[in-house]
């Protein structure tokens, strides 16, 4: 593995992480806990590859960036929202969310990297759509060329 | 990296651990790119780096693991130890606190990793010597007493950065010959199957993310 995007986690360690999660959203110890908490099954979340998670991971990731004032741990969550957003394939959203992080930081090495990974994984997943509308043109293709044989057949009968 | 790269015999998963702003990131940055990266931002979580290295005459892709500093990310960094052949486990020379944390990111390490995992101490900064604040005595001390490598280093310069990693690297190698590391069992040390008397093909042109 060498991205961000093919890091995993355990099921064990996510599971660890949202029994601390909910423990500490029933009852929080102190508020510093409860963010420390929601953001690292948030994280752990967001290194799965389960659509739902990932969604998860984006909606906890969204309150804590709207209820923090530290510039610094805002950065971090929109960057792990961000992560969250290519794995699902939400390029706009994810690319609006690197771009205004690059804004701030234009040469964190960290975010150029996911930029560029996102990138060849939006390129990818283009390719594959353009195959697949290539297949339906070629049907499409064949469709027209029986419909003209049979244009011609039609007029060759007169 | 260099180009036909992919043969090598042995995967090392390394973890690089210590206070925030010891220079744990610019050492891997060192490492990797041969270049200081100033100005760095805080890592945020995890960042990953790799290199192809020779160790007696084997190579060996050194996959590391770089965690953030920072105390919120300390309980999900955890979940990246588990399966370090070597940990890197960084201070600052110029910052005496920073080194007296290291006894907590010891018990860490030693926590969650194995008990074969190779630890070495970094005091790194040595290019700042006029604003020392541990001596290379004192850290040289804590290190046997806890049967540590050590070694000061300078990311900047690059003084020394060379030698800790492929140190490590030497030293996970000799417990795998010593049989110390059960490669069957051992975590963070894959060998590669086209080199372990294995039957599969050379693996020539693979992926360098199928690891």
């Amino acid at each position: 593995m060498c991205s961000i995007l093919e890091d995993t986690i355990s099921t064990e360690d996510l599971e660890r992480c949202q029994l601390q999660y909910e423990k500490e959203s029933e009852k929080p110890s102190n508020p510093e806990a409860l963010e420390a908490a929601q953001f690292a099954y948030a994280w752990g979340l967001s290194r799965t590859r389960h659509r739902p998670s990932l969604r998860l991971a984006c909606q906890l990731l969204q309150s804590l960036f709207l209820g923090t004032k530290d510039e610094t741990a805002k950065r971090d969550y929109l960057y792990y929202i961000a992560v969250a957003k290519v794995k699902l394939a939400e390029y706009e959203d994810a690319f609006e969310y690197i771009d205004g992080i690059l804004k701030v930081e234009p040469n964190n090495h960290q975010v150029r990297q996911l930029r560029q990974e996102a990138e060849k994984q939006r390129k990818r997943d283009g390719t594959v759509g353009v195959a697949i509308l290539g297949g339906a043109a070629a049907i499409v293709g064949v469709g027209a060329a029986v419909g003209a044989a049979i244009g011609i057949a039609k007029l060759a009968r007169r | 990296m260099t180009s036909g790269a992919y043969n090598y015999s042995y995967i090392f998963k390394y973890i690089i651990i210590g206070d925030m702003g010891v220079g744990k990131s610019c050492l891997l940055h060192q490492f990797t790119e041969k270049k200081f990266m100033a100005d760095c931002p805080h890592t945020i979580g995890v960042e990953f780096g790799t290199r192809i290295i020779e160790v007696s005459g084997q190579k060996v892709k050194l996959q590391v693991w770089d965690t953030a500093g920072q105390e919120r990310f300390r309980a999900v960094t955890r979940s990246y130890y588990r399966g370090a052949a070597g940990a890197l486990m960084v201070y600052d020379i110029s910052r005496r606190s920073t080194y007296n944390h290291l006894s907590s990111w010891l018990t860490d390490a030693r926590n969650l990793t194995s008990p074969n995992t190779v630890i070495f101490m970094i005091g790194n900064k040595s290019d700042l010597d006029s604003q020392r604040d541990v001596t290379f005595e004192e850290a040289k001390q804590f290190a046997e007493e806890n049967g540590l490598m050590f070694l000061e280093c300078s990311a900047k310069t690059g003084e020394n950065v060379e030698d800790a990693f492929l140190e490590t690297a030497r030293k996970i190698y000799e417990n795998i010959q010593n049989g110390v590391l059960d490669l069957n069992s051992a975590e963070g040390v894959t060998p590669k199957p086209n080199s372990a008397g294995g039957a599969a093909p050379k693996a020539e042109g693979r992926s360098d993310c199928a690891c």
